[in-house]
């Protein structure tokens, strides 16, 4: 037993190192790896806000003003996660802002002047949820399989001049890092 | 007997973990504001059969109405379109640029309404039934008219009363 001990360790040393202590060498091998996190299926989300009359916004120039009848839920959705203990959600970048840095800027042609898009996070939406303003990142965890990402829409007027009639549109990028 | 570290195992967590890019996509539209708008109604001079001219088209100086529609309180509004009546509001041919006497009783015949833009005179900007006026303001609108009598038709103006009515559709930007 104490033999057979001895050989195996005498051939390990041998493998390893070579027979010959003075004229060694050393083969090193490198194994690298890493456990990535899962990651979910999303989709595209696109919303379409309930029109409003350009008079319910404030009629002086340099205040600002949301438009409650503009309040539109919507949610990102993660299904099928896996291997996934959370995620971080980038919103759209700073370039996706207006002139006011909390807002998203309407990036319609001939767009309605003065206008963006005020989104805000929660489950108390656009009335109680807490603001998201572009570039902002969100860090949430879960550990199941679906999580949704609770968001609110509403048009707001911005400082500088009236609102009159026109379209609105913006759409920015969701960058979802999971960990 | 002398082990060296030749086998070094190594695990990386540098690795960038995964992303999705996922686009949000959100549209709308602002509607123009309103305005609120006076309903003018005027009772304009009464003056004798005689001061008519003696074929269509001329004006009766003496009765002259002028008057204004007011567009007020605007808000969220850049401008206005105003539409005067309609054709059906108008005199027979050839005078389909006059508002006609509505009167089925007690009407003097061949009469009718001539409006116009602003002040009132014998040769003003005429205001055709069904015409439209586009404005561009902002807060409040005034926008001065004139009524006057007006021979249509060719037979002969007599006593009578004289009444036309018609709506102005504002559609506001």
């Amino acid at each position: 037993m104490s033999t057979h001990l001895l050989s195996l360790l005498a051939l390990v040393g041998m493998l390893a190192c070579g027979a010959d202590a003075a004229a060694q060498n050393s083969a090193r091998v490198d194994l690298n790896g890493s456990i990535d996190a899962g990651t979910c299926s999303v989709a595209a989300v696109s919303k379409t806000i309930p029109a409003v009359g350009a008079n319910v916004f404030p009629q002086v120039a340099g205040n600002t003003g949301s438009a409650p009848a503009s309040y539109t839920d919507f949610e990102i959705a993660l299904t099928g996660c896996s291997g996934v203990t959370g995620a971080t959600f980038q919103m759209g970048a700073v370039a996706d802002a207006s002139t006011q840095a909390n807002v998203f800027r309407n990036k319609a042609t001939n767009g309605a002047p003065f206008t963006g898009y005020w989104i805000k996070e929660g489950t108390g939406r656009c009335t109680a949820g807490a603001t998201v303003a572009p570039g902002a990142s969100i860090t949430k965890n879960f550990t199941t399989a679906t999580y949704q990402l609770y968001l609110c829409a509403q048009y707001v007027k911005i400082a500088g001049g009236l609102v009159t009639m026109g379209p609105l549109s913006t759409n920015f990028t969701v960058t979802i890092t999971y960990r | 007997m002398r082990f060296p570290a030749c086998i070094a195992i190594m695990a990386s967590g540098l690795l960038l973990a995964p992303v999705h890019a996922q686009n949000v996509s959100l549209t709308g539209t602002v509607r123009p504001g309103t305005c609120t708008l006076n309903n003018p109604t005027h009772t304009m001079p009464a003056v004798s059969a005689d001061k008519f001219p003696a074929t269509a088209g001329g004006g009766v100086a003496d009765s002259y109405t002028p008057f204004s529609l007011a567009l007020t309180a605007c808000s969220g509004v850049k401008g206005a379109r105003l539409t005067f009546g309609a054709a059906a509001d108008a005199a027979p041919a050839p005078s389909a640029t006059i508002f006609r006497n509505k009167l089925t009783t007690g009407a003097a015949p061949n009469t009718g309404i001539w409006l116009q833009q602003g002040a009132c005179s014998a040769t003003g900007t005429t205001v055709a039934p069904g015409s439209t006026l586009t404005r561009t303001f902002t807060g409040t609108h005034t926008e001065a008219l004139c009524a006057q009598y007006t021979k249509v038709g060719t037979g002969e103006v007599t006593a009578g009363d004289i009444s036309s009515t018609f709506t102005v559709t504002v559609d506001y930007q």
